[in-house]
């Protein structure tokens, strides 16, 4: 099978759970807002000496529809999963409610699963680390639980489906090239429906790496802002239901949107800072728009990676700066009512691009007050809304060791 | 429909390791988990067919079962060692889990998508099936597919306990094909085609000592054992030495399967 408009990769569910809020809509009122849920790290997740805020995830995960979702499946709780799972969980229940699809439907079919993250693969059990170095002989209940705790698997372990699974470690581009990796996965035939994303918790580890590298700001982050001191971490998840538009369209459900187009490449340049002009991220978005089959002028919004560090900030614009029009293409970032959340970003990002595009309008980035005039393009600051006609919007994200992912994402009224 | 061609095939474990002078500069910093990968790698792209690509145009796919997992204890023992805020920044780098596409990236010039999928049953397959798709979506025109496991010595140590067994199991090492487009009768080791994988829920001690997994079918061997990388090392054998595959126009299918699911792939020398 090779992709024709039958089998291109329609949305039919969104699901979201992170800082921002407990659903996509509570997410676009608090990015409406402005809303910056930024504060220390709750005891609940770990304690720290350190004094650099974090965007928390709300600690009640049991929404509605994930509480539905478990009824439906005969589950109790989800206590013999990781935190992580806790967080793609909301956001999959919440796409699958939006997709209207009984789990009796889903287990018929084979269901690829496709979560990109980055904490939610490692093994950090520090008590567990501690007692074997010691030589001590630990029960194993902790390595059990890490090798019960790969999200892909325990989404089909859970939902009592079946199909192909990927977790993708690609860093902060994992969200982002998992959705790639299930429209190819449709579009050649590979699953029947796909859910696909980022999920990403919280941890204690990546909180002191990032702020070994000197990466973290002490005060709410302000992406693209002349004074940004650089990100706040975050956590949560962000996912897209997805079919083929053949088999969307046969069972009458609404679509959402399509995923147009994907494109990825390498900057080749250094393991954790981007290239100064955006060398991958340019080759990435003519590669995803030149598979979309569209035009730049035909990009309404691009919801940035935008995470607030200089570096980041810098080669981000410099690079959409040779491809776009600030005055046709709306330029933001959500991170600053997100907080980066790493490998959760990109499916959290799709999210909000679809929706910015299906409400015709997207907001400006929080935190954003006075854009670096430095920059090739003056992305949309704090407070301000933009709206538009067009259909097509740019999801994108840049991760350590050089990646960078593009989606052009169609959206429907 | 573009045909994928596998055109180069390798595999070395630690035994037989070697690094290239030029590139032991480079890697000074690197840890086990991107050297094996690199050395893969290198040795994959060197006994392919010299045909000249846009940097853009080829990526790099690698699939891990647990990736760089020492690199990960020994940033979270700086961190236990050093205290907070003084975790180490090289450690950190490292220990995330695409550091060594990054690598493979900066050191041959690539500048294609590069994709690392972790999964417990078959990432190396995982990841094989992610470059054709890429290839025949058009995004690149040439992929080198890696499968790369290090040593765990805690993950050993909890295998060994929880099998009752004395000896480790695993040998560090890596395995990597080289997909291109080209013509099937007059390049490469064979054709790959279509590619399933089926993937069943199962117990955490099923995926660490990878009950029964096999190949079916053909004159394959049999039991894989209970490396992360048996099936790799399978596949790559056969497909240098035409192994299970019979010539002609017909595609082979080669049917993996084990407690947690299965896997098929077409190929044709």
């Amino acid at each position: 099978m090779t992709p024709t408009s039958d089998n291109i990769a329609a949305v039919t569910g969104t699901g979201s759970f992170c800082a921002g809020g407990r659903s996509v809509q509570e997410l676009w009122q608090t990015l409406a807002a402005s809303g910056v849920n930024c504060a220390p790290v709750p005891a609940r997740l770990f304690t720290t000496a350190l004094d650099y805020p974090v965007f928390a995830a709300p600690g009640d995960y049991l929404t509605p529809d994930l509480q539905a979702l478990l009824a439906e499946a005969g589950l109790v709780s989800l206590d013999s999963v990781s935190r992580t799972i806790h967080l793609a969980m909301a956001a999959i229940a919440e796409a699958i409610a939006q997709a209207g699809i009984p789990l009796t439907a889903l287990r018929a079919q084979r269901v690829g699963i496709a979560i990109g993250t980055t904490v939610g693969c490692t093994f950090h059990d520090e008590e567990y680390y501690s007692a074997w170095r010691r030589g001590d002989n630990p029960p194993l209940d902790p390595v059990s639980y890490f090798l019960n705790c790969n999200i892909a698997e325990a989404v089909h372990r859970l939902l009592k489906t079946h199909g192909p699974t990927a977790v993708v470690t690609n860093a902060c581009a994992s969200g982002t090239d998992a959705i790639g990796m299930a429209k190819d996965w449709l579009e050649h035939d590979f699953c029947d429906i796909a859910i696909a994303g980022g999920a990403d918790e919280l941890s204690r580890v990546a909180y002191n790496g990032f702020a070994s590298l000197m990466l973290l700001s002490n005060q709410p982050c302000q992406p693209f802002d002349l004074k940004r001191k650089g990100l706040n971490l975050g956590e949560g998840a962000g996912v897209l239901l997805l079919e083929r538009f053949a088999d969307a369209r046969a069972r009458k459900h609404p679509i959402q949107g399509f995923v147009r187009g994907y494109g990825a490449a390498s900057d080749a340049f250094h393991p954790t800072a981007p290239h100064p002009e955006g060398r991958g991220l340019k080759m990435a978005l003519k590669a995803a728009m030149q598979e979309a089959a569209v035009s730049p002028d035909q990009i309404a919004y691009i919801n940035c990676h935008g995470t607030g560090t200089k570096a980041n900030d810098l080669a981000e614009t410099t690079a959409l700066a040779t491809l776009f029009n600030p005055d046709e293409t709306a330029i933001a970032s959500s991170k600053g009512v997100t907080g980066h959340t790493l490998g959760a970003a990109g499916g959290i990002e799709a999210v909000l691009t679809l929706k910015s595009l299906h409400e015709g309008s997207c907001h400006g980035t929080a935190g954003c007050l006075q854009p670096d005039p430095d920059f090739a393009v003056t992305p949309l600051p704090q407070g301000m809304k933009r709206e538009f006609n067009g259909h097509y919007g740019i999801s994108e994200s840049l991760a350590f060791g050089g990646g960078n992912a593009v989606l052009v994402l169609e959206g429907c009224a | 429909m573009k045909q994928i061609m596998v055109t180069s095939a390798c595999s070395l474990t630690d035994d037989n390791l070697v690094i290239d002078e030029q590139l032991e500069g480079q890697l000074r910093r690197a840890d086990h988990f991107a050297t094996l990968a690199v050395a893969c790698g290198q040795a994959a792209l060197k006994n392919g067919p010299e045909k000249e690509y846009a940097k853009d145009r080829i990526g790099t796919f690698i699939g891990t079962t647990y990736g760089p997992l020492e690199t990960n204890f020994s940033s979270l023992g700086s961190l236990i060692e050093q205290g907070e805020g003084y975790i180490s920044p090289t450690l950190f780098s490292h220990s995330v889990y695409n550091s060594a596409a990054g690598y493979i990236s900066r050191l041959f010039g690539i500048h294609g998508q590069a994709l690392t999928i972790t999964t417990y049953t078959w990432p190396f397959l995982t990841a094989l099936n992610q470059a054709r798709l890429s290839i025949l979506a058009g995004r690149i025109d040439k992929a080198l597919v890696l499968g790369v496991e290090t040593y765990s010595e805690l993950l050993s140590d909890a295998c060994c306990r929880a099998q009752g067994i004395e000896k480790p199991i695993w040998r560090p090492g890596a395995g990597a094909m080289v997909l291109e487009t080209g013509n099937e009768f007059s390049s490469g080791l064979c054709a790959l085609g279509r590619m399933d994988i089926e993937e069943t829920p199962c117990e955490s001690s099923i995926l660490l000592a990878r009950d029964n997994e096999e190949w079916t079918g053909q004159d394959l061997s049999g039991g894989l054992g209970s490396h992360p990388l048996a099936h790799v090392y399978d596949l790559i054998d056969g497909v240098t030495d035409g192994r299970g595959m019979a010539a002609g126009n017909d595609w082979q299918t080669w049917n993996c399967r084990a407690s947690f699911g299965s896997v098929s792939l077409a190929l044709r020398r």
